[in-house]
């Protein structure tokens, strides 16, 4: 399995790919969204995107939403993996169509098993989930913050 | 209430003396009708008396009515209406007393209103001494009058000891009046000025919303209208919402079913469109003639919200802040525990980065106690001669060391000696650079110093990303950030330049920045050179402990 990690934090990719290379993947890694972008446009195709959000240049939801808008890109799978982990941005990472959640600090089994558990998910599936959740976290998100 | 308000007669009696002087005149004016007309027909020498003696009061009664009607605000004139008017009523009856022996009767009556009047409004002992004036003044009329003229000496007692009841009935309720009458015009005043010093706008309205009053602070509340709100209804110029409802007092005040009594959160749109948060409490009261006024009190909290966001701001900043250290050093962690067998390259990484990652967290930890201790009033520094050379040199050189492709060059004349806290000054240092090498891109960073008039001045230049006015004029605000959007390229949690400022504050120096989007920054600290006032204080160990780490640990982004 191929993974993209994307992160502007030198370590955090470094942990990932460590962890996920143990775990059996392949990894490649980003700095940003729109270097991300740019290995996707130049046809680097991962089974799997670990997206953070905050970072330089593009974000982690434009990223996000300009991988869903792309019909070729548009049904992979993508976790993100942030700090933000109030409900409004876990709604709205799920809105933009994301299959997985991870808030950080995570726990590195934790993240092998999102990973895993996104993976054995077909596309329907995963709909469901992102509907599911978002019919979860909406009440939860007063009008204003959404 | 005003201490330096002139005295002013009391309302009630302003009344009494204006009744009593109206009666005087037409006392002295029928007297001298009645003179007159009597003067032709009666026995001759009574006549001419009451008509010389009513010319002669008239004019004296008048002056006193004219006195008692002055303004309120002439008070001398109010005391001779006060004081000479009995005086006179007296001296003028024992006259007609002796005069007129066959009018005992209605002149004893008239004494008694004479003496109650003094009574009424001198409500002291000289009433009591212009009494025993009149009954002495009686038993000497008595004892000139003809033998046949006489009254019995047992009526006269009667008389004596009516006119000592009255007096001291009259003299009662008179002081029983003037201590509800003071009370109530104290208690009055002292609500006036609760009303119109308290800082909550009050706002009174009838029960169909009519605004009937409002103090200075509901004025100011409600802006430009402030003047001219009474007769508005309250939902014009008031206009609360709660959330996005407007809030409709024309069939009963909305506020005040809110039980809490601790007021409720409503917003109201201001002149420029900003929504003013106010925390508004209504109670109802009866008015005068039974019907309902409901008083609204409103509280502005701009201040609070704003601080409240601040806070959460900060909160959200600094977690993600702490989040993203905790997240590798725990990563790590537990990839060293689960992979016993890592390679030990891998192996050597991961440590490193556990350890630079812990110190990027005491780092920001040590920030975060520095800036509460700040605002906290905790920090104290120790002010005294420093070469500042010295300092910056040293700071500087540790910071090439530190960040590699930085390029910082010092410019700074010798000698330069000013009144700082070593410390405290390696940490302004320090985080100046600490920025101007994060927002520069890589370019040169410049630090100054020179001389200034009776000052030392210290700029630290970059040709960084650079702020616009809005953000150059809150960078010293706590936990201010130019970037909050997600794109962020810098993280921290906005509390550096707070630090930098207030530590600058505190050693009596100043701080400021020039600063253009796209040309860099520079910013300025001007610090005293000779000792300005004892800046120095007492428990500092913990201080410089903490300015000690965070001098040391510039690598961290806070």
């Amino acid at each position: 399995m191929k993974a993209l990690v994307v992160d502007d934090a030198p370590d955090i990719r470094l942990l990932a790919d460590l962890v996920l290379s143990m775990a059996g993947f392949s990894v490649s890694a980003a700095s940003s969204g729109g270097e991300a972008l740019r290995k996707l446009a130049g046809g680097e195709l991962p089974d799997i995107i670990l997206l953070d959000v905050q970072m330089p240049d593009v974000d982690g939801w434009e990223t996000l939403s300009r991988v869903r808008s792309d019909p070729r890109t548009a049904n992979l799978p993508v976790v993100l993996c942030t700090v933000k982990g109030l409900p409004e941005d876990t709604l709205k990472g799920w809105s933009l169509g994301c299959d997985g959640y991870m808030s950080k600090p995570f726990d590195i089994n934790g993240l092998v098993e999102e990973l895993n558990g996104v993976l054995r998910r077909d596309m329907k599936q995963r709909l469901a989930v992102r509907q599911a959740k978002v019919d979860e976290l909406r009440p939860l998100v007063s009008p204003s913050q959404q | 209430v005003n201490p330096a308000a002139p005295p002013r007669i009391s309302d009630s009696d302003l009344i009494a003396m204006r009744a009593a002087a109206l009666v005087r005149v037409a006392v002295a004016a029928i007297l001298a009708g009645v003179g007159l007309v009597g003067a032709g027909r009666w026995d001759r020498p009574t006549g001419t008396l009451f008509a010389l003696i009513g010319l002669l009061w008239l004019p004296w009664t008048v002056l006193l009515l004219l006195a008692s009607r002055s303004r309120s605000s002439r008070y001398g004139q109010h005391q001779l209406a006060v004081h000479a008017g009995p005086v006179g009523d007296v001296a003028i009856l024992f006259a007609a007393q002796c005069l007129a022996p066959w009018a005992w009767g209605i002149l004893l009556l008239a004494e008694a209103l004479a003496v109650s009047v003094a009574a009424w409004l001198w409500r002291s002992r000289r009433a009591w001494f212009l009494l025993a004036c009149a009954i002495g003044l009686t038993l000497v009329a008595q004892g000139s009058v003809a033998a046949a003229d006489r009254q019995p000496a047992a009526l006269l007692a009667v008389f004596a000891l009516s006119m000592v009841g009255l007096t001291f009935i009259v003299g009662r309720i008179a002081r029983n009046h003037r201590v509800a009458a003071v009370s109530s015009h104290h208690f009055r005043q002292k609500a006036e000025t609760i009303l119109a010093r308290v800082a909550d706008g009050i706002v009174v309205t009838d029960g169909n919303g009519i605004v009937l009053e409002t103090n200075p602070a509901g004025e100011r509340l409600m802006g430009a209208e402030g003047p001219f709100v009474v007769g508005m209804p309250c939902i014009r110029a008031l206009g609360l919402h709660d959330g996005e409802r407007l809030l409709d007092c024309r069939k009963g005040c909305p506020l005040i079913h809110d039980e809490s009594g601790s007021g409720r959160e409503v917003w109201r749109e201001v002149a420029d469109g900003r929504r003013q948060p106010l925390l508004a409490t209504a109670f109802a009261v009866t008015d005068e003639q039974g019907g309902v006024e409901i008083v609204h009190s409103l509280r502005d909290i701009t201040r609070l919200k704003e601080a409240d966001e601040a806070k959460t701001l900060f909160l959200a900043t600094a977690s993600h802040e702490l989040k993203t250290p905790v997240t590798v050093i725990n990563g790590f962690a537990e990839t060293i525990l689960a992979y016993p067998d890592m390679p030990p390259e891998r192996r050597a990484q991961a440590v490193e980065a556990i350890r630079r990652r812990a110190t990027e967290l005491s780092s920001i930890v040590d920030r975060l106690l520095l800036s509460s201790k700040i605002e906290s009033g905790r920090v104290h520094v120790d002010v005294h001669p420093v070469d500042v050379r010295a300092i910056v040199m040293e700071r500087t050189t540790a910071f090439q060391d530190a960040s590699g492709r930085h390029f910082v060059r010092l410019v700074a004349d010798e000698g330069l000696v000013a009144m700082a806290d070593p410390l405290a000054l390696q940490t302004v240092v320090d985080h100046l650079l600490d920025n101007a090498v994060k927002y520069s891109d890589g370019g040169p960073v410049v630090i100054r110093g020179r001389r200034g008039n009776g000052t030392v001045e210290l700029a630290v230049s970059d040709i960084g990303i650079g702020m616009d006015e809005e953000q150059a004029r809150r960078c010293f605000d706590k936990f201010w950030q130019a970037e909050s959007t997600d794109v962020r390229r810098f993280g921290g949690t906005g509390i550096g330049l707070y630090i930098v400022s207030s530590l600058v504050d505190a050693m009596g120096g100043q701080i400021s920045v020039e600063t253009a989007v796209g040309r860099g920054s520079t910013f300025t600290v001007t610090l005293p050179q000779t000792a300005a006032e004892d800046a120095a204080g007492g428990d500092q160990a913990g201080i410089k402990d903490l300015m000690r780490h965070v001098g040391a640990l510039s690598g961290g982004n806070v």
